[in-house]
């Protein structure tokens, strides 16, 4: 079996961390939207790579939404600055990316079982193909599925 | 043209609304058509300079045959607008306001102070409240917004790391939420705030009518801020009808080995 092995960079770079994540994975808690049974549409806005408050809060959503028919996740423009390859486990480790893997699962769940469209957004502009891969990668099944928009 | 109907040719203004030259084109064609293109004319006043103050007391020295009360949304940003000898008069003469935008970093605390007190009540038909600021006296703050029995929608964005200037005092709090007048916050909340957030957050939750605001747009900065916040979208449920969180944060210096320099 060939292994892929890169050497990979160390900078000291300026990103932002999450204390709101810090927060909540500890408590691992998050919106409550169960009784927001109106909710016609919802935004996330990323600070960080990590994605769980995302998860936990769409974790609130079920049958009773009727009205909600798109879910939004704004994403920060230094995703295109992550090594996808060979393995973005590597570049964003291992629970960051396992938080990722559930929001595309979820998110597919909503959208297969409720048709509430899911779509990634972003609020600044370029670098297509670096937000597309990396994308592909964060969210293998919404992309298969062609569920990634990528609206500007 | 005289013999026209005067509904029909207010219809005929109205259409031109948002078209700036052929309303004063009309606005000079008779009387009889002032009224009507005034109230499109002067439906929105922004006073962000201190030539646009100057230009408008000069234009119309008179507050009280000024077409303020055309206005239905005014934009205040700079401090001499609030602290001229005369400023009680004009800001008065703008009685019809429903959309007020107050702040920008030319307002200093003490314009704030001075703003709160001659915006209090100036118009009782205020639906809309936005402030942005860079040092806002925050029991003020939310004195003002209590004033106004209609008001709907909040906006309040305060991008800098200068914020609150005066203490938190909930006792004055707890006694002004008593008012029968107060507003039932059933439109939209938008919060950008870098300071602060638990406090005014805790003031709304805090309102003995509760709050129903359809739409929220919260964006915070520091963890503590994080429960009030959770707080305020559980209380605002059974209403809510679209919700925009942003997870923002301190920004610390971290190395993270899988970013591109």
């Amino acid at each position: 079996m060939l292994v892929a092995t890169r050497v990979v960079r160390s900078l000291d770079i300026r990103v932002y961390t999450d204390n709101l994540l810090r927060f909540l994975g500890q408590s691992r808690s998050s919106f409550n939207l169960s009784k927001a049974t109106k909710l016609g549409d919802v935004v996330f806005r990323l600070g960080s790579l990590r994605v769980e408050w995302v998860t936990l809060a769409l974790q609130t959503v079920g049958h009773n939404h009727r009205d909600l028919r798109r879910i939004s996740i704004d994403v920060p423009s230094y995703l295109t600055r992550i090594h996808v390859d060979p393995d973005i486990r590597v570049a964003i480790g291992e629970g960051t990316f396992g938080q990722w893997s559930d929001l595309d699962y979820l998110l597919v769940h909503l959208w297969e079982s409720y048709s509430i469209r899911p779509s990634v957004i972003r609020t600044w502009t370029g670098r297509n193909k670096a937000i597309g891969d990396c994308i592909g990668f964060l969210l293998p099944e919404m992309m298969k599925r062609g569920m990634v928009d990528l609206d500007e | 043209m005289s013999n026209l109907p005067q509904e029909l040719l207010d219809h005929i203004v109205d259409l031109l609304h948002g078209s700036q030259t052929p309303l004063r084109n009309c606005s000079l064609v008779s009387k009889s058509w002032v009224a009507r293109t005034r109230t499109h004319l002067f439906s929105e006043v922004h006073f962000q300079t201190t030539e646009n103050l100057e230009s408008w007391k000069k234009t119309f020295p008179d507050p009280s045959t000024s077409p303020a009360r055309y206005a239905k949304a005014l934009s205040v940003g700079h401090p001499r607008v609030v602290t001229g000898a005369d400023a009680g008069r004009w800001i008065a003469a703008f009685s019809r306001v429903e959309r007020l935008e107050l702040g920008g970093r030319e307002l200093n605390a003490r314009g704030w102070e001075v703003a709160f007190a001659l915006f209090h009540k100036f118009s009782p038909v205020v639906k809309s409240i936005r402030m942005r600021w860079s040092s806002l006296p925050f029991s003020r703050f939310l004195y003002i917004i209590l004033a106004f029995p209609l008001l709907e929608d909040v906006t309040m964005i305060n991008c800098h790391n200068e914020a609150l200037i005066d203490g938190d005092d909930f006792e004055w709090w707890s006694t002004l939420v008593q008012s029968p007048n107060i507003p039932t916050f059933a439109g939209s909340l938008e919060l950008l705030l870098r300071e602060g957030m638990g406090l005014i957050t805790d003031r709304f939750l805090s309102l003995p009518n509760g709050i129903r605001f359809r739409k929220l747009a919260l964006s915070w900065f520091r963890e503590e801020d994080v429960s009030s916040t959770m707080a305020l979208v559980e209380k605002c449920s059974p209403t809510l009808e679209s919700l925009d969180v942003s997870c923002n944060s301190c920004g610390t210096f971290t190395g993270h080995p899988g970013l591109h320099g």
